[in-house]
């Protein structure tokens, strides 16, 4: 690929990544604001450092209690490093096999590791 | 105000603050962030830890994806070192459960000193980066080129040592995993010292690359039961806003003093972290 193709290929990647990192951010903030102000007025809070385990999390959000809000934000928030490697992946496709087969890679080592702890 | 409120309202100043300099140093602030809430707020180790891996995705994705449209991230790079660090990061998050927390605490006030000192060489203090670059490596398939606005031309870079860098992305994630860290205190110095990226692109690349190192971690914390939503939402909204106005910037801090300031804090910091290690505080 001459090289203006391949720079003009990196910068809409770019543009891209930053669109996915950008959205996924500012939704999962705006989730933690309604999640926290519903928290407080509503006191859903007995601690500041009482956990929820992973259970519990799909009670909360199946009721749309403040912390519910707070654990789809979170969710949300987790997903967007793992939606952008599956954009570069797709930027990269049969362009880079090297760096497709990597994001492959990493993206398959933090499911199957989260997928182990849950057995 | 509740007592539960006025925690809240601290740990969101003081995360406003953190979010500001993580995204200046191209590091998640966990290393400021977990010692104010497990000695400020009495929070154990492993929540805080969790807590801070969530933030260091916000501060990861915010300030990327501001140096992602500058032009400032080393995408290839970042995504083969990711692979280490990610290694490292699940292997880190499975020994916390095994692990004392006096244990856990210790190594994080060895961290500390660590970023202190880091803190003191990790800036370049004009604008006219070194030339760092070996000739033979500016055609290296991760090699990149960004618009230096400070020293006002274009800077290509090749990059070595891709072995060397590897290994301390791997330290990097077992950090990450084991004390809630993103690894930026390794992957910066690692990337501009030995592989030869300047300073500018190493930042910004680390950066990009700690919110995946994070999330690695995060998940296996998540499914042992350690997330506290309160502080994590507070937290994160904090720095969000810190790393919103730090990105704008993206000038370190060059005053001498400040830079002082900062070390001395955190080695303070680990003196505390030591003492509560061993049980005498």
């Amino acid at each position: 690929m001459p090289p203006e193709a391949q720079s003009e290929l990196t910068s809409k990647m770019e543009r891209a990544l930053h669109g996915v990192l950008l959205v996924g951010t500012v939704l999962s903030i705006a989730l933690f604001l309604i999640g926290t102000c519903l928290a407080i007025v509503r006191s859903e809070i007995s601690g500041v450092e009482e956990t929820i385990s992973l259970e519990s999390m799909a009670d909360s959000m199946a009721s749309f209690s403040g912390i519910g809000f707070i654990i789809a934000g979170i969710i949300v928030l987790v997903a967007t490093p793992l939606i952008r490697i599956i954009a570069t992946m797709m930027y990269f496709g049969g362009r880079d096999r090297l760096l497709s087969l990597i994001a492959v890679a990493t993206l398959a080592m933090i499911v199957l590791s989260f997928l182990i702890r849950m057995m | 105000m509740a007592a539960i409120e006025i925690t809240l309202l601290i740990l969101l100043l003081a995360s406003i603050v953190i979010g500001l300099l993580g995204s200046i140093l191209g590091i998640g602030g966990g290393v400021f962030l977990i010692p104010i809430m497990t000695l400020g707020l009495g929070i154990p180790i492993a929540v805080a830890a969790a807590t801070s891996l969530v933030t260091i995705i916000v501060t990861s994705s915010t300030s990327a994806s501001k140096y992602l449209h500058d032009g400032l991230v080393n995408v290839r790079l970042g995504m083969f070192l990711e692979l280490f660090t990610v290694v490292g990061a699940i292997i880190g998050a499975f020994l916390v459960t095994s692990l004392e927390p006096s244990t856990i605490e210790a190594v994080f006030a060895i961290v500390l000193v660590y970023a202190a000192i880091y803190m003191q060489f990790n800036t370049e203090d004009s604008c006219e980066p070194r030339d760092i670059s070996s000739p033979s490596s500016l055609k290296s398939r991760f090699g990149g080129s960004f618009n230096d606005e400070c020293a006002g031309k274009r800077i290509e870079y090749g990059v070595r040592n891709l072995g060397r860098g590897a290994g301390a992305s791997a330290v990097a994630g077992g950090l990450s995993g084991l004390i809630g860290v993103g690894g930026g205190i390794v992957n910066v110095p690692a990337m501009h010292i030995w592989m030869g990226v300047p300073m500018r692109a190493a930042a910004a690349t680390s950066t990009f690359m700690i919110g995946v190192t994070a999330v690695a971690s995060a998940l296996v914390y998540f499914a042992n039961g350690l997330v506290a939503p309160a502080i994590t939402a507070v937290a994160a909204i904090g720095i969000f806003i810190g790393a919103s106005i730090g990105v704008k910037k993206m000038t370190k801090i060059t005053n001498r003093s400040i830079k002082v300031l900062f070390s001395a804090t955190l080695l303070v910091i680990s003196v505390l972290m030591f003492l509560r290690a061993g049980g005498w505080l």
